[in-house]
């Protein structure tokens, strides 16, 4: 070990509690995992898109502009310290059998849900190389491998998610920086099983039979799942896919 | 070598590795006593790129051992 280098994951001894940057913050899982985040002693820092947020520090960014993101993560910086956290939680979903789906509701999921959540790990890996300690958690979904009928887009990109933590966390492993996914299942509020619900009950109410604690979760759940993969102390897991969705997809991920 | 190369040369690695200047020198070994890696070098000849005008191919950075020879490398791509 040169004497530059720290054991992974050791933050430096400069290290005082960085910022944690949560991407897709109006959503209600990017609001749990901000607030889970805060409770936990990070300063937080929330992007958004479409609907602003003005609860928090928050900043306006279309990650699927690489300029854009950059920029954003360049001023968050210099406004409230090194961000040794990232929540690439922004992701869009389309709902409809893929024969039917126009190309550009296909292209815009994985733009968004794939493209932009690679261009903000690239950035803040790029940031944390350097301060040689990082966490990185991308969410993911039970969707990924469990692939479910009319969601083909969003679970390609959050498959796509699974081979992107690996790759990037073998890139950067050697510099104490960990890239991880977290995938959540069905969760209470949620698109699919929310007021404005794509599923039928009878849909959700099967899902609920085949998921050993026979509930639905909650985003407070998925959140506490990513704050434990941001904690300083989780540094010896990286390149995992930590579901969090009651057993539902056991023995699959 | 040429020094302005160097100096640059020095200036880009110690900002990417987040090291001072004095700490870099010519015979200062990348990966051994500067803890470079791979995309740190790949950062630096895009720069170079930009700055000098190099076109360097990522399979001339394999056989690097020192920061001086990163220099000379930079040094004899430039556009004549």
């Amino acid at each position: 070990m040169s004497r530059h280098q720290v054991p992974t994951g050791t933050p430096p001894e400069h290290h005082e509690a960085g910022v944690a940057l949560v991407t897709g913050g109006a959503s209600p899982l990017g609001r749990a995992a901000a607030a889970a985040l805060e409770a936990a002693g990070h300063r937080v820092v929330v992007t958004w898109h479409r609907t602003p947020v003005d609860d928090r520090p928050a900043v306006r960014c279309d990650i699927t502009d690489a300029d854009a993101v950059a920029a954003a993560f360049a001023g968050v910086e210099a406004e409230h310290g090194p961000i040794d956290v990232l929540v690439a939680n922004a992701g869009v979903g389309h709902l409809g059998p893929l024969v039917t789906t126009h190309p550009d509701d296909v292209r815009s999921v994985i733009d968004v849900s794939l493209v932009g959540a690679a261009l903000c790990a690239a950035e803040a890996a790029r940031r944390m190389r350097r301060r040689r300690y990082g966490r990185i958690v991308l969410v993911g979904s039970v969707a990924a491998l469990h692939g479910p009928a009319g969601l083909s887009g969003y679970a390609a990109a959050k498959a796509g998610l699974i081979g992107l933590a690996r790759s990037l966390a073998r890139e950067v492993g050697s510099r104490g920086v960990t890239v991880n996914v977290v995938a959540p299942g069905l969760l209470e509020g949620s698109a699919v099983t929310g007021d404005d619900r794509s599923s039928s009950q009878a849909t959700v109410e099967a899902w609920i039979a085949d998921t050993p604690l026979r509930r639905l979760g909650t985003f407070a759940e998925a959140a506490a799942a990513i704050e434990l993969l941001a904690r300083p102390t989780a540094s010896f897991v990286t390149g995992a896919v930590l579901p969090v969705d009651g057993g539902y997809a056991m023995g699959a991920t | 070598m040429d020094a302005t190369v160097f100096e640059w040369v020095q200036g880009r690695l110690a900002s990417v590795l987040e090291l001072d200047p004095s700490e870099i020198t010519p015979t200062s070994h990348l990966a051994d006593d500067l803890d470079a890696d791979s995309i740190d070098l790949i950062e630096t000849i895009n720069a170079a790129e930009t700055q000098f005008g190099t076109k360097i191919e990522e399979q001339e950075l394999y056989d690097l051992e020192t920061a001086g020879q990163l220099a000379e490398l930079i040094e004899r791509s430039m556009p004549r």
